[in-house]
């Protein structure tokens, strides 16, 4: 649920001259993140009674791809000559296709047009808040979280029930695009936050433990610790600062749930720590070379 | 007297009744009253504030009768009161489960029939011990408010230390069962009273009731949760929660467990008419297993405006106001009837929410969120009664090969909504008369022919 941008991590592919078809799908690891996200919504609506009108589907889509394809980055990047849809329209369209996916599979609406509104919030996040030339809120989590409060839609947080199956295979998926994004330490001090943080709240209002259970089954946790809050271009730049980051959303994501009773608390407290990511970027980040300032 | 930690213990009973619809004629449903250890709880919940209304259908001893409940302030006797039996009663039977019967005209003229029944079950009751309060314990439990409403005597504690709470309970002759402490831990720590009410015989006695009403308290709701965790202290088995929901337009659903649309609108023999709450509790139980317990029905989400087809009226603005609806007075006039359809939705959404829940498959207390859905689902099964005289003419034989395909397609849904197997449902379905057996084989048979007569022409 990386929103939008796993980096385009490309540069490697390039190097080696006859790829396998799979390690080329792989090179990008947008691509194996979208598959997934795909296969979970075909699952969610084929078998877990998501609420989602079928025009939702295709529209969003649509949106999406058009948001990151016709709508210039800057002005080199208007389409030049011999472009193609499927050589330069669609490639730069996964970050959008994630983002759309993401938007279907955490929104919900009784109608198709606010899936469509949320994607170009969440696509036109990413152009106009940023920060030093990078965008810092998360663009799907942002979009989502105000497109509950302003649309006529809500977040589906309970949708993907409590099993083992589900979040196992979200893991391992997981796991893989994200060893691929090297951002996998984000994933894991969120997920050992998290845990932490239950069992001192358990500790400390006297929950029975089977609530930390029932809190990692949980497939809404999975897919956020996996494919959202590890967005490479919304989690700061160096590990520690990406290791604190992680503590921190999962501390104040309990802190809420529990003491302010907000649902989808995951989800608001990144939205709230979205500020942070630039700040600990200002302090941590390895400066690029040449750059004096 | 012994403390009735469950929510409440719960069976409404519904009489038999029935009522013409728009599409179909509703024969039968079934309503809260068939499962064995059901509590009934209506939540009235909008802008952060909840009135709660728990239906107390206790068959046991009246002495033995007591409820404790979270909740987040001290409640003064103002906003405590007694309820009407008939309006959760009625919102039960509203928004129960139903049948709708369709009767096939005679392919070979138009004609038309009409039918009805209905059915019910039974109860359950709760355990027993003693022990002393010492000064201490006595020192962490405060009595905040006490009062009498109607037939019950009403305290409301605030406590420190969940031990204390449970020996002050318990030195007050409530007998709690094992692992009350343990239990009420989480609530105290919290810092949330507990409304705990006994039955006051004389009261009792004096107001000539029959049988428990529903005890009903208003008060500001920031968490919007049932404490179902409560309700499991004294259950030997797995207990059902049947929770009526209404805010103002739109659906409610949990936030921390799966919700899932129990299966609607499906074709399922007409034997199905006859036993329709036993089917119901099939299809039910079949759907939990497949959940594996995890998740939470809805039943019913409608907005109360109207109903097609009509289990019951949609309640009316009294009614609704007898449940705690406290934003309707400005916005209707008074008679409940004059708003059934299509005059515009009224501001009162009901959401039915059922679930079976265990300590393994709920460890949480269920928490509940408010979406934007304004769309409707109801629990609907469908009975098409063939025509069964003999009949001639040209429609007759495509006729029957129709009606024998329909039944197999009801034995494939039936089987899959309960989990029956095939051969149990076939054998119950009333056989056909003999002039049905002369007619082609159904489906295929009847497919090819139409091809072959295609290509014949």
């Amino acid at each position: 649920m990386t929103t939008s941008t796993l980096e385009r991590l490309p540069a490697r592919s390039a190097t080696l001259a006859p790829r396998r078809p799979l390690r080329a799908f792989l090179d990008d690891p947008r691509r194996p993140q979208l598959a997934i996200l795909l296969a979970l919504l075909a699952y969610g609506t084929l078998h877990l009674d998501f609420v989602l009108s079928p025009w939702a589907i295709p529209l969003t889509l649509i949106v999406a791809h058009l948001m990151e394809t016709l709508i210039p980055r800057g002005p080199w990047h208007l389409c030049k000559v011999g472009c193609g849809f499927w050589g330069r329209s669609l490639a730069p369209g996964w970050s959008g296709w994630v983002s759309g996916v993401s938007t279907l599979l955490l929104f919900r609406s009784e109608s198709a047009w606010p899936y469509v509104v949320v994607v170009v919030l969440a696509l036109g996040s990413k152009r106009i808040l940023r920060v030093r030339g990078r965008h810092f809120v998360n663009p799907t989590n942002g979009a989502v979280v105000v497109g509950s409060l302003v649309l006529p839609g809500w977040i589906a947080s309970g949708q993907w029930g409590h099993g083992v199956l589900l979040p196992f295979i979200m893991a391992s998926g997981g796991l893989l695009v994200l060893t691929r994004a090297a951002r996998i330490d984000t994933a894991l001090s969120f997920l050992l936050g998290t845990a932490a943080f239950l069992a001192l709240r358990n500790l400390a209002f006297g929950h029975p433990w089977p609530t930390l259970a029932h809190a990692f089954t949980s497939g809404t946790l999975w897919l956020f610790a996996l494919y959202m809050i590890t967005d490479p271009k919304t989690t700061p730049q160096a590990r520690p600062a990406r290791v604190a980051h992680g503590l921190w959303v999962a501390g104040l994501a309990i802190a809420l749930q529990q003491l302010f009773f907000v649902r989808d608390a995951f989800l608001w407290a990144l939205f709230a720590s979205a500020p942070l990511v630039p700040l600990l970027d200002h302090f941590t980040a390895p400066r690029p070379k040449g750059d004096d300032s | 007297m012994k403390l009735d930690l469950a929510l409440i213990i719960a069976l409404a009973s519904v009489a038999p009744s029935t009522a013409s619809a728009f599409c179909g004629f509703f024969v039968g449903k079934a309503g809260a009253e068939l499962y064995n250890s059901a509590s009934q709880v209506v939540i009235v919940h909008d802008d952060g504030k909840t009135v709660l209304t728990m239906v107390n259908d206790f068959k046991g001893d009246l002495e033995d009768f007591a409820l404790v409940v979270p909740v987040p302030i001290v409640l003064e006797k103002d906003v405590v009161r007694v309820a009407d039996m008939a309006a959760t009663d009625h919102l039960d039977a509203y928004s129960a489960p139903r049948l709708a019967e369709y009767h096939d005209p005679n392919p070979c003229a138009v004609n038309r029939l009409e039918k009805s029944m209905m059915r019910r079950s039974a109860p359950s009751a709760p355990a027993a011990n003693g022990m002393m309060l010492d000064a201490e314990d006595a020192s962490q439990v405060r009595v905040e408010a006490s009062y009498t409403i109607g037939e019950y005597d009403v305290v409301i504690l605030s406590s420190t230390e969940s031990n204390a709470l449970e020996k002050w309970l318990r030195a007050n002759r409530y007998n709690i069962p094992a692992g009350a402490a343990r239990a009420l831990r989480p609530y105290v720590r919290s810092g949330m009273k507990f409304f705990v009410a006994k039955v006051n015989l004389d009261e009792m006695t004096k107001g000539g009731f029959q049988k428990l009403r529903p005890l009903q308290f208003a008060f500001p709701d920031p968490r919007f949760m049932l404490p179902v965790r409560l309700g499991m202290l004294n259950a030997a088995g797995p207990q059902d929660l049947i929770a009526y929901v209404i805010t103002k337009e739109h659906r409610v659903e949990p936030a921390n467990y799966r919700s899932v649309k129990m299966p609607s609108d499906v074709h399922v023999p007409t034997f199905v008419r006859d036993d329709f709450p036993n089917v119901y509790r099939a299809v039910f139980e079949h759907e939990v297993d497949k959940a594996q317990g995890r998740a939470v029905f809805t039943e019913y989400a409608w907005n109360m405006a109207w109903c097609d087809p009509c289990a019951a009226d949609p309640l009316s603005s009294q009614e609704l106001e007898e449940l705690g609806v406290w934003w309707l007075q400005a916005s209707l006039g008074s008679t409940g009837m004059q708003r059934r359809k299509p005059g515009g939705p009224v501001q009162a959404y009901v959401t039915r929410l059922h679930a079976r829940y265990t300590e393994a498959t709920f460890p949480e207390d269920l928490m509940m969120k408010t979406t934007r859905d304004t769309s409707n689902h109801q629990v609907r099964y469908v009975l098409q009664n063939p025509y069964l005289q003999p009949v001639q003419c040209d429609a007759a034989e495509s006729y029957v090969a129709g009606v024998k395909a329909r039944r197999e397609e009801e034995i494939a849904q039936l089987a899959a909504l309960t989990g029956w197997d095939r051969t149990s449902i076939r054998n119950r379905m009333t056989p056909l008369p003999p002039h049905f057996e002369v007619g082609p084989a159904p489906e295929r048979q009847d497919f090819l022919d139409r091809i072959r007569d295609w290509f014949a022409e």
